[in-house]
């Protein structure tokens, strides 16, 4: 007898309904799946023949034949096992057979029939919901994730047998709810906070600037000075992130098996590769296409301590994500993009031995060495960075006693200057300072006459290119943001100079 | 290049002196200088920021009782001691340890050529085409010492080339001066060392000029130093930074400012040119 159910493959963050046919007739006893199945699948017919043999049903030797339709796509992974069997237990008529067509199946199995989570269900579910599917039928592992989805019907299974007696309407399982909300809510408790960093005022302020704007910010200071620490507290100033954006991170970090079991992912993701990291582990990649860490840090931070250790090559392939703020990797059967707007955050020592300018131990470099160091950052590397953001080492003993902000502080007025930005370019398709085109920058930077005529003394000073010129801007552009103010005067040119100071080494 | 040569019969009396003296000279400048009573200044490539004041300081006043330099155009100590000496009006001998086709560090090109602009004098023991390998540089030291009347150490690490510029010095019976070095510092060690071993140790310029009458008369010559007219607001800020570079949080608080007016003030300096940052974050007075 021929049954047909259903299932979802994912080609990166896209889903393909996969409709998995299954015919049992007389004939020479064989297994054979056709339809494009990759290596994993085609191993399938052993887990879930033995499966149903351990549930304590006889597999009687026929002729099994399972379809994977369409079959222009490339099928991977255990996913499509539950559907498989599913089918085949309908066709052995072990199994009612009605309407499937609004249900997937999604779960790998076990020989002993138990069913086991799987990555990346909350696209697939999401996928499936776009698809007019309404209910699924997954692992119980899997089913808090899936929950979120609106209008989706999700039914966590943990073994074969409840499958059976599910489908077979002799028990009930109640769909998986989850409250949305209460997840949001308790999002905002990060363990980190800045009121943690003593001093550092103008690091702070400098940081609240690139949070307010999205602006990527070279750190540069000495061991020890607190550049890691700062960089880590930055996604705790970030705007709150709306359901939406959660759910977008949730997705890739969904696919990437990075969840810990947790249904939402409800914060920015900080991310801090090595510097041994390889390009493809960094933008992604791999024969099936996984998202590297500027995914992964999507609407978050992408924190690269030591910058100047990364392999050139790595910081090349950076380019492209930054400014596209997505990732495109193609195969030869199709091609797979992957979210990643992500706010870059690099640190660097100011000289080999690390000890530039440091007041507790001496550099011992020379000033050639120095200068060869630097002479690193020129050229592409630096262009990345809006800010430049220097990092003294300073001991605190006096005001240690001070009161510090705290980042529920610190992101009401980026909040604030954000609700700005989002106002102001509603029709321009950007989202924040970073973003400013050349055009857009003459049309929102607007400058009063004492600010042009510093701007000017600079520019003829510093001797510098257009593209540090428009950097200038943004920047101004974001302090004059936090500040309420639409016209850019003098002092936020003033001030944002003082984020530029690499332009002129 | 347009390098001339001096033969053994034109050197002056101390240089013919001295053991293992050169066969000739490749120079290009004012030769009238290597005949003029001089004092080298020496020191580490690796100077610290407490050499650097120093240097700086010790050279101005020598200049300014019109006493010509030496040193030998390397990076740090040298470069600073030259360029110095170029600020203040006055005239200053480079002693290579290549040949003028090879000119090292490339960097100092330019102070090379300043040098000379400014009627000073550069001399090398070597043919234009050597290049500057590691065993010249501590040769050509004894050049320097021959030439200047006494050598003012600013900074060595334990065992260093300086050091042994010092024990040339010493070989050829010229008085070895040395500033103390500080205590926790490797370029301070070599000094102090020399200090022990009977270096006269130095701490103001008087300390030199007592060693020898003839610096001692000299009249201060009238260099148009460059004295700048500092805005009212900045003068807090520019005094500061004179005594030390500081980072700009540490301006803040010494000087209890508003960060807002501090950070604006600063900028406005920057674009005055009256200050500038380097890698690390602090500001320093351009000098």
């Amino acid at each position: 007898m021929l049954s047909i159910v259903k299932s979802l493959a994912l080609q990166g963050l896209n889903g393909f309904l996969i409709d998995v046919e299954t015919d049992i007739s007389a004939g020479m006893p064989c297994w054979e799946i056709v339809g494009l199945p990759d290596a994993n699948i085609r191993e399938a017919k052993e887990r879930v023949k033995t499966a149903i043999k351990n549930c304590g049903i006889d597999v009687l030797s026929r002729k099994y034949i399972i379809n994977l339709s369409p079959s222009s796509i490339k099928k991977t992974g255990a996913i499509l096992d539950l559907a498989i069997c599913v089918g085949v237990l309908i066709s052995m008529k072990i199994i009612k057979n009605k309407d499937y067509s609004k249900t997937i199946f999604v779960g790998e199995l076990s020989l002993d029939g138990s069913i086991n989570r799987v990555n990346g269900i909350l696209p697939i579910c999401i996928e499936a919901s776009k698809l007019g599917i309404e209910e699924i039928i997954l692992p119980k592992e899997n089913a808090k994730e899936a929950a979120i989805v609106e209008n989706m019907r999700v039914i966590g299974v943990n073994n074969l047998e409840e499958v059976i007696n599910y489908l077979n309407d002799r028990t009930l399982i109640e769909p998986e709810q989850i409250d949305i909300n209460n997840l949001l809510e308790n999002a905002e408790n990060y363990q980190l906070d800045f009121s943690e960093v003593k001093g550092q005022k103008l690091v702070k302020r400098a940081l609240e600037i690139s949070a307010t704007g999205s602006h990527n910010s070279l750190l540069i200071g000495v061991p020890g000075s607190g550049k890691t620490m700062m960089a880590k507290r930055l996604n705790t100033i970030l705007p709150k992130l709306s359901f939406e954006e959660a759910l977008e991170i949730t997705k890739i970090h969904s696919i990437s098996n990075n969840l810990n079991n947790k249904s939402l992912i409800n914060k920015r993701p900080f991310r801090s590769p090595h510097h041994t990291i390889t390009e493809t582990a960094l933008i992604g990649g791999g024969k099936i296409p996984k998202p590297g860490e500027v995914s992964l840090a999507h609407l978050g931070v992408l924190f690269l301590d030591e910058f100047l250790e990364f392999n050139r090559n790595t910081l090349e392939v950076l380019r492209t994500p930054i400014e596209d703020k997505k990732v495109n990797i193609s195969r030869i059967e199709f091609n797979v993009s992957y979210p990643s707007n992500f706010m870059l955050i690099a640190s660097m020592n100011p000289c080999p031995c690390g000890y530039y300018g440091s007041k507790i131990r001496e550099c011992t470099c020379t000033e050639l060495q120095r200068k060869q160091y630097q002479a690193k950052l020129s050229g592409p590397l630096i262009d990345r960075f809006d800010m430049h953001i220097k990092v003294p080492f300073i001991k605190y003993d006096e005001i240690l006693n001070e009161k510090e902000e705290t980042s529920e502080e610190i992101r009401k007025r980026v909040n604030f200057a954000r609700n700005l930005q989002l106002e102001r370019y509603r029709k321009d398709g950007i989202y924040s300072n970073s973003e400013l085109t050349p055009n857009l920058i003459e049309k929102y930077c607007i400058l009063n006459e004492k600010a042009k005529k510093v701007l000017k003394i600079y520019f003829e000073k510093a001797n510098l290119s257009t593209r540090s010129y428009y950097k200038i801007l943004k920047v101004a552009r974001s302090i004059a943001d936090l500040g309420g103010e639409e016209i850019l005067t003098e002092n936020y040119i003033l001030e944002a100079i003082q984020y530029r100071s690499l332009d002129k080494l | 290049m347009d390098y001339k040569i001096l033969t053994k019969e034109e050197f002056p009396e101390k240089l013919k002196r001295i053991k293992n003296s050169p066969e000739k000279l490749y120079y290009i400048g004012n030769k009238n200088l290597l005949y003029e009573e001089s004092f080298a200044i020496v020191g580490s490539r690796r100077i610290s920021e407490y050499g650097i004041k120093n240097c700086e300081n010790f050279t101005k006043e020598l200049v300014l009782r019109n006493i010509p330099i030496v040193s030998g155009m390397a990076i740090g100590t040298d470069s600073i001691a030259h360029k110095t000496s170029l600020e203040y009006g006055g005239k200053t001998i480079a002693v290579l340890g290549s040949g003028f086709e090879n000119i090292y560090p490339e960097s100092n090109l330019e102070l090379f050529n300043k040098i000379i602009e400014n009627k000073g004098l550069i001399i090398t023991e070597y043919e234009k085409n050597i290049k500057p390998n590691k065993e010249n540089f501590p040769k050509r030291n004894r050049i320097i010492t021959a030439i200047s009347e006494g050598v003012l150490v600013i900074e060595a690490a334990y065992r260093s080339g300086t050091s042994i510029t010092a024990r040339l010095a010493i070989e050829q019976g010229k008085k070895v001066f040395a500033i103390p070095g500080k205590l926790d510092s490797t370029v301070g060690m070599g000094v102090n060392r020399l200090i022990k071993e009977g270096a006269i140790l130095t701490t103001t310029v008087e300390d030199i000029l007592e060693n020898y009458n003839n610096f001692k008369i000299r009249i201060r010559k009238n260099v148009s130093c460059k004295k700048m007219h500092i805005k009212k607001e900045y003068r807090k800020i520019y005094y500061l930074l004179k005594k030390e570079p500081k980072y700009l949080e540490e301006i803040v608080n010494e000087l209890n400012l508003e960060l807002f007016n501090c950070i604006h003030l600063i900028a406005q300096m920057q674009l005055e040119d009256l200050v500038f940052q380097d890698i690390s974050g602090r500001y320093y007075i351009v000098s």
